[in-house]
């Protein structure tokens, strides 16, 4: 494997290359058995699986598959009955879909900065100081990842729901759709803003499905900080401050820029996590059609036996999670080499 | 600017690493904190810099008779190298040493090209003017050191305080640069203090030695003075190797005050040994004996043309005597 920047290519190249003492005398033929192993497997796990999706999402054609995100408004009134019912429940179909789509990204669009900032927050915490309690700390961060995700849904059902752990308290929260915000103008009171929507509690809103989003995907972002920071230290910090900067300038000119990278990557893994969760919102969505994502839907055109529109939802998560991977690759390369370039940086004078 | 710690106490847990500890640097003073490894000079240099606070109530710093116990850090304007030096290493050497300049408020801050100016005249300074595009991990040890240095001083800080200046380089590298700090400091004139565990640096390097010990300073002076007259067992022994002579009370004797076959001691105590081992050290030998009268071994120093006139050589028995025996009062032995 090389580095395709020019950023630190011998650093990777000579963790890559396994010296010639530790290689094995005439291992030709275990690895082409693994290697073949490995190829089989994925193929039949991973390769033929995402092949077959792409293949039933375009059975019917591509004009069915657009279909499925978009029906275009037409008059009904001189259609006949059958008809009419055929094209209405379409229309209906397809906006539902869309409207899963906006609710994923809506959802991810307020997770993942929430996890950026936590995890963010986590990682400094445990690896810029010492206190009492750091490892049960750093075992918290990723408590989320040992829990199934339909407990930790459960959970918030439990506290926030309406037979509630504390009583029914969350379900007089009321709260505005941030998407309805309107002006009003300053006539009628001081704040000129108003909001049409507004939602009844926290379980079986999409408030609800953010919160159990975000305690699925918190680990991410911290855990892939983690290593990074604790590998630097405090010194670049402190040479920073006795230079007179501010804690923010030293968080930004000093810190940032050598965390970007394992940072996007944290970013990344907690975005693809956050489209695809099912389980935990599942749980607090309550089946409601408005409160699908886009997992969800898929499961509901499956369940109504509409396989083409499920897999052609299923496409596009598809795509989000090539695309993620690929993303990760050059993110990954990116950030190992800023923390092999601290290692080898700490261990050379 | 003049440094003065008063009272200083610091505790990380159970662990007092700083003793009721005071201090006072004169302006323009080259000062050495010199001490074994747990001795609190890091953490002695780190409270002057306000990078630790001292123990809740316990004592104060002054920088010019001004109290700054409640200036942070970044307030406080005093240079500070670092022991493995901690450079930006996502910048190149001259936006590190550009990075205090660019800091500043916007109103203190000097125009663009002022900045580039002086650093510029600092990379010359430092001798890596043809350097200044280059990221740190492209240096030699020694030349991060200076960027270090360069960084520290761009700030123009009223105090350069120096944590274990030379700790991380190579003995050739470490002698070359301390003559070079050497004559920094006697150009700039700025008061400054550096951390070391190496007896040899300390003494050559600067104007006066605190030497430290499990969290208190034993003996400060000269080079000249602790050297000459260890206050303690501990500033004798630490300052360079000292022989133990047993007999009613501890005497300790360094090895080039011990006289082989000699006239110098003969007024005094002999005793009779045998050469065990004669090491090459360049101008002089080292000499390990065995004592015959004693269970102990003794190390001597003695000029090469002394070992040639005299024909040293193992296995060969000597009669010694010493110049110069030092005694401590309550230092009996048990």
């Amino acid at each position: 494997m090389s580095a395709p920047g020019a950023a630190a290519p011998t650093a990777l190249a000579d963790a890559n290359e396994i010296p010639a003492h530790l290689r094995h005398p005439g291992s030709a033929v275990a690895k082409w058995v693994f290697v073949g192993l490995t190829v089989l497997f994925l193929t039949a796990m991973i390769i033929l699986p995402a092949a077959n999706i792409f293949r039933q999402a375009f059975a019917k054609g591509v004009g069915a598959y657009v279909q499925t995100f978009y029906v275009a408004e037409k008059d009904t009134a001189q259609m006949e009955r059958k008809e009419r019912r055929k094209y209405n429940l379409e229309f209906s179909q397809a906006r539902k879909t869309r409207d899963a789509i906006g609710l994923t990204v809506t959802v991810a669009a307020v997770v993942v900065p929430l996890n950026l900032v936590f995890g963010l927050a986590a990682a400094w915490a445990v690896t810029k100081f010492r206190f009492r309690g750091r490892t049960l700390f750093v075992s918290l961060i990723d408590l989320p990842f040992a829990v199934s995700p339909v407990v930790a849904g459960l959970v918030f059902i439990l506290i926030l729901g309406r037979v509630g752990f504390f009583g029914d308290w969350a379900t007089n929260i009321y709260w505005p759709a941030p998407t309805s915000i309107q002006w009003h103008g300053f006539a009628e009171s001081w704040n000129p803003f108003g909001f049409s929507t507004w939602h009844q509690g926290v379980i079986f809103t999409p408030l609800g499905i953010v919160l159990a989003s975000a305690f699925v995907t918190f680990p991410f972002v911290a855990r892939a900080l983690i290593p990074l920071m604790d590998s630097q230290g405090t010194d670049q910090e402190q040479a920073a401050l006795t230079l007179g900067a501010s804690g923010l300038r030293t968080f930004f000119k000093v810190t940032l820029p050598q965390i970007k990278w394992a940072l996007l990557y944290g970013v990344i893994l907690c975005l693809a996590r956050c489209f695809g969760e099912f389980g935990a919102v599942s749980v607090v969505s309550g089946s409601t059609d408005p409160n699908d994502t886009m997992p969800l839907r898929i499961e509901k055109l499956w369940q109504e036996y509409n396989t083409q529109a499920a897999f052609s939802v299923a496409s596009l998560l598809a795509v989000v999670s090539v695309l993620t991977l690929l993303l990760k690759i050059v993110i990954e390369k990116r950030a190992a080499a800023q923390l092999s370039e601290k290692k080898k940086e700490v261990a050379e004078p | 600017m003049s440094i003065e710690v008063k009272n200083i106490t610091k505790t990380f847990g159970t662990f007092k690493a700083l003793d009721n500890v005071s201090l006072k640097i004169e302006t323009g003073e080259l000062h050495a904190l010199l001490g074994p490894s747990g001795s609190g000079k890091t953490t002695l240099l780190r409270i002057i810099a306000g990078l630790e606070l001292a123990d809740q109530g316990q004592g104060e710093v002054l920088f010019n008779d001004q109290i700054v116990d409640g200036q942070h850090v970044s307030q406080r304007k005093v240079g500070f190298v670092f022991q493995h030096y901690a450079l930006f290493r996502h910048m190149t050497v001259a936006e590190n040493i550009a990075f205090g300049l660019k800091a500043r408020p916007r109103a203190q801050r000097p125009p663009r090209a002022e900045i580039k100016d002086r650093v510029a005249r600092l990379l010359e300074m430092v001798q890596l003017a043809n350097l200044a595009h280059r990221m740190p991990s492209q240096l030699s040890g020694g030349q991060r050191q200076r960027v270090a240095l360069a960084r520290a001083l761009a700030v123009e800080p009223k105090v350069l305080l120096l944590d274990e200046p030379f700790g991380a380089l190579d003995a050739k590298v470490r002698r070359e640069l301390r003559k070079w700090v050497r004559k920094l400091h006697e150009d700039i004139g700025i008061t400054s203090v550096f951390v070391t565990h190496d007896q040899e640096e300390a003494l050559e390097l600067a104007d006066r030695v605190s030497i430290m010990n499990q969290g208190q300073i034993e003996q400060l002076g000269s080079p000249e003075q602790v050297y000459e007259n260890p206050a303690s067992p501990f500033v004798l022994k630490f300052l360079g190797n000292v022989n133990l002579f047993h007999g009613r009370q501890k005497s300790y004797v360094r090895p080039h005050d011990v006289v082989i076959n000699g006239i110098e001691g003969a007024g005094g105590e002999s005793f009779p040994a045998e050469i065990e081992h004669i090491g090459f050290g360049g101008p002089v030998v080292n000499i390990t004996l065995r004592r015959l009268d004693h269970d102990s071994t003794i190390e001597a120093i003695v000029p090469r043309e002394q070992q040639k006139t005299l024909g040293l050589h193992r296995g060969q028995k000597v009669s010694l005597s010493v110049r110069d025996p030092r005694v401590f009062e309550n230092d009996y032995e048990i």
